[in-house]
């Protein structure tokens, strides 16, 4: 039954993409060899192959993965919220604070890895464009319903306010590799506090 | 009796080895370059560069190591002209804002550091040399900020330490968000700029 198949070949996909993953945050994706993916994932080298073309269409379907389970994620945390104001505070809070910790590392690590590959790499533009683009949307969406709610200010950038939010994400990630006593939680929660006083109109 | 090798033939080599690692790297990446790409760039085979470097690493710290130096002078002499801890702050704000990221020379600059920074997250020696090279930054902005709680200029519940970090925070946040063509670098730094001064400022 074809419909079997194409499960079973999504199954596939999705292990290799895991062990990739894996493999990418170890050694990153410079040094990680087809033979490492093989034994993470437990696929043949021969189906990785006929699943994709090479190692670097592994790494653009992966990002394209994570990026897309990363945004589901914050749908649902901000879903669970009424007003733009919590939905905006449950970004620190729930996803920042109680995200899935390892994770959020590995991930950052593999996404910002790929962003700077792109950099280099001719016609990779477009992927790195992209990613951007749907993260920043996101909060943009989230800050322009707040101006028409009349909880956030008119005036409010939010384009420039939306890569505010990705910027800190970023260096705190960053900071946090570099020096791992730093006081995350307390970092978190200030900047929540800044962000918010910047963004609402005042009570 | 071995030839004797003059100091200035030996500066000259290292310095012919710095300039063509750079390139490498530029080109294709601080992890995909070898020695011998190094090697080829020069003119020199790989035994010579083992003469002067131990490894790719040592060469990519000396490269560094020259550009932190050059900055300490500059900030050095600049805070000595400045008065207010405020106004010492918002001037290493102001480095990066004179900064030009969306220049092609600066983005590669800027991604060769924070592949090099990430690549260093897999060594915990590396990561020594990477924190040990942040010291004196951090060590300053924490003094400043001591003596603008002295001064009455700054708030005195102000963790120095932790905003020390947080203005490194800023700038890799900024900065890994600059090598999009379309991130809003100065709206977006200044902004942060701003909000920075505001917290630490005395109300």
């Amino acid at each position: 039954m074809p419909v079997v198949k194409e499960d079973y070949r999504e199954e596939q996909r999705l292990k290799v993409l895991k062990g990739a993953f894996e493999c990418f945050y170890k050694n990153g994706y410079e040094l990680a060899k087809m033979d490492d993916i093989v034994t993470e994932s437990g696929i043949s080298k021969g189906t990785i192959y006929k699943l994709f073309k090479s190692k670097e269409e592994i790494y653009i379907q992966l990002i394209e993965h994570i990026s897309n389970v990363f945004l589901e994620e914050l749908k649902q945390i901000v879903s669970q919220y009424q007003t733009s104001k919590e939905k905006i505070a449950a970004l620190y809070t729930d996803y920042l604070l109680h995200g899935k910790e390892g994770n959020m590392k590995k991930s950052f690590i593999v996404q910002s890895e790929f962003e700077l590959y792109s950099s280099r790499q001719a016609g990779f533009n477009e992927y790195l464009d992209k990613l951007r683009k749907t993260k920043n949307q996101f909060i943009s969406d989230l800050l322009t319903e707040g101006i028409q709610s009349g909880e956030f200010k008119k005036e409010l950038d939010v384009t420039v306010y939306a890569e505010i939010f990705w910027s800190f994400v970023s260096g705190i990630m960053t900071q946090q590799l570099l020096y791992s006593n730093l006081s995350f939680e307390q970092i978190v929660n200030e900047e929540k506090k800044t962000f918010l006083k910047k963004i609402c109109v005042e009570a | 009796m071995p030839p004797i090798v003059s100091k200035d033939y030996k500066e000259n080599k290292k310095k012919l080895i710095l300039q063509s690692a750079l390139e490498c790297f530029a080109q294709k990446g601080f992890v995909a370059t070898t020695v011998s790409d190094i090697g080829k760039r020069s003119g020199l085979s790989k035994g010579s560069i083992y003469n002067y470097f131990d490894s790719k690493e040592a060469i990519y710290f000396k490269l560094l190591n020259a550009t932190t130096e050059r900055n300490k002078t500059d900030i050095t002499s600049n805070f000595a002209k400045l008065r207010s801890s405020i106004s010492k702050i918002s001037f290493l704000f102001d480095i990066y804002l004179k900064l030009a990221p969306i220049e092609a020379k600066q983005t590669e600059t800027i991604v060769l550091f924070y592949e090099f920074t990430f690549h260093c997250v897999r060594s915990e020696k590396l990561l020594d040399f990477m924190r040990e090279r942040g010291n004196f930054l951090l060590n300053l902005i924490k003094e400043t900020i001591e003596q603008g709680k002295e001064a009455g200029e700054i708030d005195e519940n102000i963790d120095a330490n932790l905003y020390a970090h947080k203005f490194w925070m800023i700038i890799d946040g900024v900065s890994l968000q600059s090598i999009s063509r379309h991130f809003h670098y100065y709206d977006v730094l200044r902004e942060m700029k701003e909000m920075y001064l505001e917290e630490i400022r005395k109300k």
